[in-house]
């Protein structure tokens, strides 16, 4: 059953976004690009909660290899996936804006292609861990693989100003007026969605924590089982 | 350049509501998976005990 708390944070969230979308919608259109930078307004945030997410992670996996408490492990592996559907969503939103502004829907430019490497690197990070069985081991190498993982960060951001090309500098420098106002509330917007996302997904890490531990107690130990005599119970009956 | 090629897009709407329809409709289906997953894990508990 989902908390008072919890209810109010998603009630929230949802208010927020939809005032998000309408504003977004409504909002005067950009004097060069026209409607289509409207798109802006749904893929900075996501890419922005991308970043967000991973930076959760690596704060997780910090947390995890001080302190070896389960609860950070899950917090790290819950951001992990929210962020990896967030860099997806993002990915599939700027190839959208692509097509009318640069003629076609991907291009080999640094953000472009830093970002699928972003993608593809946190994909390996939810492989990894379902690919160890041990907790601590899947715990300790997907810790260690979440913080080398996050150097990716300050080079997708930094990519636009490094290697100059198509895609434009931060959204945030090139506008200004109610499109800078529009932009934040999409922002918030989506960091009250992050929050709901991450709040049910630690409650699905915690579940699934207590269904693996209930497994591994219900498990007979085939070994031991192996060697013990049989009783001979029937027989002394007999 | 790129820019004022953009300014000339008629169906510029159309990219638009793709884009907010993959964006919203991506965050929906990720929390509605996320409702399915733990109704699951309950289940599955509630079965093991």
């Amino acid at each position: 059953m989902t908390q008072p708390k919890a209810r109010w944070l998603e009630i929230t969230a949802i208010v927020v976004v939809i005032a998000a979308v309408v504003r977004g919608l409504t909002v005067e259109a950009d004097v060069t690009q026209g409607d289509v930078q409207r798109i802006m307004y749904v893929h900075v945030p996501a890419a922005w909660l991308a970043f967000l997410a991973f930076g959760v992670t690596v704060v997780g996996s910090v947390a995890w290899l001080r302190t070896r408490r389960r609860t950070w492990d899950r917090l790290a592996a819950a951001s992990a996936e929210i962020g990896v559907v967030f860099t997806g969503l993002a990915i599939l939103a700027g190839m959208i804006w692509a097509r009318p502004v640069w003629g076609q829907f991907w291009t080999w430019e640094p953000r472009l292609v830093t970002t699928a490497l972003l993608f593809f690197v946190y994909l390996g990070y939810l492989a990894l861990r379902r690919a160890v069985l041990d907790p601590e081991q899947r715990a300790r190498r997907a810790a260690i693989m979440g913080i080398v993982a996050f150097i990716q960060i300050p080079i997708v951001y930094q990519s636009v100003n490094w290697w100059r090309s198509l895609h434009q500098t931060s959204s945030r420098n090139s506008i200004d007026g109610p499109l800078r106002l529009t932009l934040w509330l999409a922002v918030l917007a989506f960091t009250f969605a992050y929050a709901v996302m991450l709040s049910r997904r630690l409650e699905l890490a915690r579940l699934e924590d207590e269904l693996e531990q209930a497994r591994l107690a219900g498990t007979p130990d085939v070994a031991g089982a192996a060697i013990t005599a049989p009783t001979l119970e029937g027989v002394t009956r007999g | 350049m790129a820019d004022l090629v953009a300014a000339q897009v008629d169906n510029a709407w159309w990219y638009v509501s793709a884009a907010y329809v993959i964006i919203l409709g991506g965050m929906a289906g990720f929390v509605a998976v996320l409702g399915l997953r733990i109704r699951r894990a309950r289940q599955a508990l509630d079965d093991l005990r």
